[in-house]
């Protein structure tokens, strides 16, 4: 199996160069992480060229959300969290009444999505994330698969009004080409990317399952199924058009994502499709359970995130989908 | 404090007093108490302290208040309407359905509002922010104009307040919220007022020993604490003083006196009373009794002893822009019957 080289755990490296200059009035702000975070020589080097746009306040996720609510108020563009894995469970109060309820320009990172956090078990594995974050009026869900849509989308979201939620569970693999993708202009909030047509079955994604599509698309092709992949990194506004006229050419959608079954992208996408243009949907994402350590590799075997189940998963509604 | 001051300050809050019970009661609320216990502490800062661009909220050299506890918002809404931040007559349509005065204060939707609040502790933490940002802002350059020296940019850069509840002080986060501002002497701009209000029902003495616990907590983390009588203008005027003579964590003063962007932040505790004014609400005993909607005949009771205490001079500027009670009476008030009301 391949298996793309993710930036969860490993090293985010250069995800913030550049942004102060993209940005005006940029502030990151974060708490300090006591484990050892990844994000740690971002941050450091970020520090060090941009002192004046970094605060670092050693304090709770409570207490750095209630002062970034602040900083906002005050005109910053504030980036909260690369040192707070957790921050979007325990801070919910705060960020839905500090941030939401004013709805104040702030982008919360969300560092130990899904099951990257491997080694540190359940607690540290946030699979219920997007559910959180979805259900919060007004905030904007993104998840981008890689590096170069990860930049953009920062940049993207720090101009947003709102607040937003940006995973950053990314892959330094580029999905496509990126010239090709630049071509076709700037990716906005509420988009989605078309990766690879097909006639047969929509596999709609987001995140590393991204990844798993493809692979997933590639084997579908060998059997004579052509999957057409379309990459959801915005799950909340969700690109319903783009999704609508995907699933009304080929009648058939499987969902994939690597967050819990419950209230992701696959539940976005189910309310839509049930509203609009109901077809067989299969839904590929973590059982109603917490995780547990492991690696990350092993954790997505364990829990069914591969591209085999995407492989049956489109097989049945292939052939349950209406033939006219 | 001469005697014109005072007289002016007590007519003053006389006349939000009035305002607060009958916006709570028009709301059919029963949040008059801690608004009430409010009112004297309010109208002090707004009248003497806060540097404040009523015509001009967004004005980045106001200085900011963040209201924690949002149960006291009447009392904020009446001082704002007075100061002239937005009509009088927004505070009849206060908590109903499309009002500019929500029911927790709301920051871009009532103009003077700077800081969102409701949940108890939220306060500490936004207002921590605010004067860590006002600090990056002078680094700036946001607050000097060309040909000042260096004091007096210092001397322009806004105070933060924020107003909290004793209660509030349980919070957890606000304990870290306070840890970190006192960590650096440099954030003298903040200044914490906590309300403490006793009750009938509660003794004094409850209230005090929990008020010294909470302030030697703030004196450990290397607070400026300062203990003063929420009632009395006197002895508010000493407290903002010592509040607002900021000092570094060594005890040496520091030398500008507004916003000071450094030294250590203060706290002022202040004593005073549920339903301040308002004997009904004064003598409540919440336990046995719980909190009262204003009804009708509550309510004339309440504005005709408010009137007995303050004599209605009428020389207050509220008074000369207020429209005459017997019309407001007859306004917005119950169209839908007494009994319902009470």
């Amino acid at each position: 199996m391949r298996y793309p080289e993710m930036k969860g755990p490993g090293d985010p490296g250069g995800l913030l160069d550049g942004l102060a200059e993209r940005v005006e009035r940029l502030l990151v702000v974060d708490g300090t992480f006591p484990l050892r975070s990844p994000w740690n020589g971002a941050l450091a080097a970020f520090a060090e060229t941009h002192p004046e746009a970094y605060v670092s306040l050693d304090a709770s996720e409570a207490t750095v959300v209630l002062a970034a609510a602040g900083f906002a108020l005050e005109g910053f563009r504030v980036l909260l969290g690369p040192g707070m894995p957790l921050l979007l469970s325990r801070a919910y109060d705060q960020i839905r009444n500090a941030l939401a309820v004013p709805s104040l320009p702030v982008v919360l990172l969300g560092t130990a999505p899904g099951l990257f956090r491997g080694e540190c078990g359940a607690v540290f594995q946030l699979v219920e994330d997007l559910a959180l974050a979805r259900s919060i009026p007004g905030m904007t869900v993104l998840v981008p698969s890689d590096e170069g849509l990860f930049g953009d989308l920062l940049a993207e979201a720090l101009r947003t009004p709102g607040p937003v939620y940006l995973r950053c569970d990314v892959s330094s693999r580029n999905v496509t080409d990126r010239e090709e993708h630049r071509s076709s202009g700037p990716l906005p909030i509420g988009g989605g990317r078309l990766l690879r047509e097909g006639t047969d079955v929509t596999v709609c994604c987001c995140g590393m399952m991204v990844f798993e599509a493809l692979e997933a698309a590639e084997v579908l092709a060998k059997q004579g199924v052509q999957a057409e992949v379309v990459e959801c990194y915005s799950v909340k506004p969700l690109p319903e058009q783009i999704l609508l006229a995907s699933v009304r050419r080929t009648g058939a959608c499987v969902v994939a994502e690597e967050h819990s079954r419950h209230g992701g992208l696959a539940s976005a996408v189910a309310e839509v499709l049930c509203e609009k243009y109901p077809v067989p949907l299969r839904r590929v994402g973590m059982d109603d359970v917490f995780g547990q350590s492991g690696s990350a590799r092993e954790l997505h075997e364990y829990y069914a995130l591969t591209h085999q189940q995407i492989v049956g998963a489109a097989a049945q509604v292939w052939a349950l989908r209406r033939r006219s | 404090m001469d005697d014109r001051c005072r007289h002016f300050l007590e007519e003053t809050a006389l006349e939000i007093r009035k305002d607060v019970v009958r916006m709570v009661s028009l709301a059919r609320s029963e949040r008059s108490a801690l608004a009430l216990s409010l009112v004297d502490v309010l109208v002090y800062l707004y009248w003497k302290v806060l540097r404040t661009f009523p015509a001009d909220p967004g004005n980045p050299l106001r200085d900011r208040f963040v209201l924690s506890d949002g149960l006291g918002g009447p009392a904020l809404y009446a001082v704002l309407a007075a100061k002239g931040f937005f009509s009088r007559d927004e505070l009849w349509s206060f908590s109903r359905l499309g009002a500019v005065l929500q029911g927790m204060p709301s920051p871009g939707r009532t103009p003077g509002v700077d800081a969102p609040g409701g949940p108890p502790g939220q306060g500490l933490g936004i207002a921590l922010g605010m004067v860590m940002a006002l600090g990056k802002r002078r680094c700036d350059g946001a607050f000097s104009a060309s040909g000042m020296s260096g004091e007096e940019t210092a001397s322009c850069v806004p105070a933060v307040f924020c107003c909290m509840n004793l209660e509030e002080l349980r919070e957890g986060c606000v304990w870290d919220a306070a840890r970190v501002a006192a960590r650096d002497d440099a954030l003298g701009g903040l200044r914490v007022l906590a309300n403490s209000p006793g009750w009938n029902g509660k003794t004094e003495s409850c209230r005090d020993e929990e008020m010294e616990r909470f302030a030697s907590r703030f004196r450990d983390l290397g607070w400026k604490v300062t203990v003063g009588d929420g009632h009395d203008f006197a002895s508010l005027e000493e407290g903002f003083a010592a509040l607002s003579a900021p000092e570094r964590k060594d005890g040496t003063a520091v030398s500008s006196v507004r916003g000071a962007p450094c030294g250590v932040p203060g706290v002022l505790f202040l004593r005073t009373r549920y339903g301040k004014g308002v004997s009904a609400e004064e003598n409540r005993d919440v336990a046995s009794e719980g909190r009262p909607v204003f009804s009708r005949p509550r309510l004339d009771s309440a504005l005709r002893e408010l009137e007995r205490r303050g004599g209605g001079s009428g020389t207050t500027p509220q008074e000369e822009s207020a429209p005459e009670d017997a019309s407001f009476r007859t306004d917005g008030f119950h169209s839908s019957g007494k009994e319902e009301f009470l």
